[in-house]
């Protein structure tokens, strides 16, 4: 006892771990603890012998501060009762050392000191207790914003079902979702589940029996929404069941999507996706009868005219036509419309060429040798007519009527990025031009490959040893 | 089929067929005609719907029927061709530009002899006719 009465008691009042001021019904500053000039940044000299709001001026741009009346009507109620008042928890926004205010939450008590011991029935001073709870109304406030914003900007609807009840709690979004108007309270879960469209309804009931029959499973919903007025949502559920921590019952927590946007966008790019396929058909079909009209104009003309140099010249055009036709016939086999696989068309022009040109050379054959390469559609125009061109030149100049012989297609890549096209033929009999004198099938034929080659940006050779060979190289 | 000793022409074996050519494009059918007259068939009409197909089925009962499928008047040449083959057992080549509008359900109610596709190859007409007659009539060879 003789120690503790040694003390200073205002050391008692200065290490309290509360933040306390003291000050007189008319709001002077006459004590501050250390805790408090701690948490208001300032020193026991800026504050004592000054006004309350001479020391913590209110905020300028806070057009509600109004925190002077605040606290003087408190102290005034605490200096009529005699009790301690607590204030409301307030806004006030205190003058940091750098000049800004900070924004600060406050919970505030006011409890009275009766000092004068003449009077011992008035208040002679206050002390003032704040507690800063700045952090934990930002804190609450953001998770409450946070959650608004979930609610309403995802169209987000929260539930619990409790199966063994029938009791579904949800957020106001999910009967707005299923179309009950916001007076309705609707307490069966049966009205939920008669607007589940009549097709989604069973898989979705199996599924809420499912994930309700073993705890901890989750709950995966995909359904559609009829509302009373015949529009249709699309909704997706997602959550999973926990065992009720009082009845112990298996419960479904989850959340509800409003999908509808995202599946009407899917809709309409199925059917413009559809709409594309359709036209892309539509056109390939149309081009595909032109050139055979193109063709049947050239062959009409062929059959009509008696001269037999006008009539040849006209089989000449129908094959070149041909050759283009076919590529058009493998176009579109495949997604790809932009390039064409080579080694599959040129299978289909040698069956061709062979079938149109083997009236008149019947032992000869026509091989094939190529590996599987994609080229973009024009040069694979391109790259077929030169065929065209280099193959009918060897059936009319390298054998006679009834030689046998082989004509070989090659197509391959030569180590690089060139591809090397090869047409061959052994045609060595007497048949045969040999050499110089051997003439292209005619000045344009000779004059189509060169053009062809350049076309594709490639050079050609000719060997002519053994056969003819001409070989056409151009990059990939 | 099995059988082999029945031609799939009713009529005729594959020389000297009478064929009839449904399609509304009069390019590609004078060809088809000129094709068909080549290869030393006869060519009983052209037709270019649906309709006037069968109405000269029944008038000239041709052995063969080529059937375009876009027809003139927005009439189907399956719908011929079904018809062709139902009432008077007339077999179709069907040769268009968009064989994979032919469901299976017609193809199998069809049964055509080939189904071709536009733009025809040199000599694949007369390649398909002698196919069929080929398997399928082997007594004609």
């Amino acid at each position: 006892m003789d120690e503790v009465s040694r003390i200073d008691l205002g050391l008692f009042f200065d290490s309290a771990p509360t933040a306390q001021m003291v000050f007189t019904p008319d709001l002077r500053i006459v004590a501050a603890n250390q805790r408090y000039c701690a948490l208001l940044g300032r020193q026991p000299e800026e504050l004592i012998g000054f006004r309350v709001f001479e020391a913590f001026p209110a905020n300028p741009d806070d057009p509600n501060a109004d925190a002077e009346a605040e606290l003087q009507a408190s102290t005034d109620a605490v200096v009529a009762s005699g009790k301690a008042q607590e204030m409301p928890l307030r806004q006030h926004d205190v003058l940091e050392s750098d000049g800004r205010y900070g924004t600060r939450y406050w919970r505030i008590l006011n409890s009275p000191v009766f000092a004068d011991a003449s009077e011992p029935e008035r208040v002679t001073h206050v002390i003032h207790t704040a507690e800063d709870v700045t952090r934990s109304v930002l804190g609450e406030r953001a998770d409450a914003a946070k959650r608004r914003a979930a609610m309403r900007g995802a169209e987000l609807s929260y539930f619990e079902f409790d199966p063994a009840s029938g009791n579904l709690t949800r957020s106001p979004q999910l009967d707005a979702l299923f179309g009950f108007e916001p007076g309705e309270s609707v307490t069966a879960v049966q009205s939920f589940f008669d607007r589940i469209h009549p097709d989604d309804h069973e898989a979705t009931m199996a599924e809420i029996e499912r994930a309700g029959r073993t705890i901890g499973s989750d709950l995966h919903l995909d359904y559609r929404i009829v509302r009373p007025d015949g529009t249709v949502r699309w909704a997706i559920g997602l959550g999973e069941s926990v065992r009720d921590p009082d009845t112990q019952d298996a419960r479904i927590v989850g959340i509800v999507l409003d999908v509808t946007s995202i599946r009407e966008n899917e809709a309409s790019l199925r059917e413009a996706v559809e709409a594309r396929d359709l036209l892309i058909a539509e056109v390939n079909h149309r081009v595909k009868n032109s050139l055979q009209m193109v063709a049947s104009i050239l062959n009409l003309e062929a059959s009509a005219t008696t001269d037999a140099t006008a009539r040849a010249s006209l089989k000449v055009a129908t094959a070149r036509v041909n050759a283009v036709a076919a590529i058009h016939a493998s176009l579109y086999e495949d997604e790809d419309v932009n390039s064409v696989q080579i080694d599959r068309y040129l299978e289909r022009l040698k069956d061709h060429l062979r079938a149109s040109l083997s009236t008149d050379r019947q032992g000869v054959r026509v091989t094939l040798d190529v590996e599987p390469i994609r080229l973009p559609t024009d040069k694979a125009v391109t790259l077929s007519l030169a065929v065209n061109e280099l193959v009918t030149n060897s059936f009319k100049h390298a054998f006679g009527p009834d030689e046998e012989g082989a004509v070989t297609i090659s197509l391959r890549r030569n180590g690089g990025d060139g591809i090397v096209l090869e047409v061959a033929d052994d045609g060595t009999g007497p048949a045969a031009d040999r050499l110089e004198s051997r003439p292209p099938s005619s000045g344009l034929g000779q004059r189509l490959i060169e053009g062809m080659a350049s076309q594709l940006s490639g050079t050609t050779e000719v060997d002519r040893t053994n056969g003819w060979r001409t070989r056409i190289l151009f990059p990939e | 089929m099995a059988g082999g000793h029945e031609s799939c022409f009713p009529n005729e074996g594959a020389a000297g067929l009478k064929v009839l050519v449904v399609e509304d494009n009069i390019f590609i059918a004078l060809d088809l005609e000129g094709q068909l007259e080549e290869m030393g068939h006869e060519v009983v009409g052209i037709a270019a719907t649906a309709t006037k197909a069968i109405e000269m089925s029944r008038e000239s009962v041709p052995d063969l029927a080529i059937v375009d499928l876009q027809l003139a008047d927005g009439s189907r040449g399956q719908d011929a061709a079904l018809a062709l083959r139902a009432e008077m057992d007339i077999p179709s080549i069907i040769v268009s530009g968009s064989l994979h509008k032919v469901t299976d359900d017609e193809r199998a109610a069809i049964r055509p002899l080939a189904m071709l596709s536009k733009p025809l190859l040199s000599r694949e007409l007369g390649r398909a006719i002698e196919a069929v007659s080929v398997s399928d009539n082997p007594k004609d060879n």
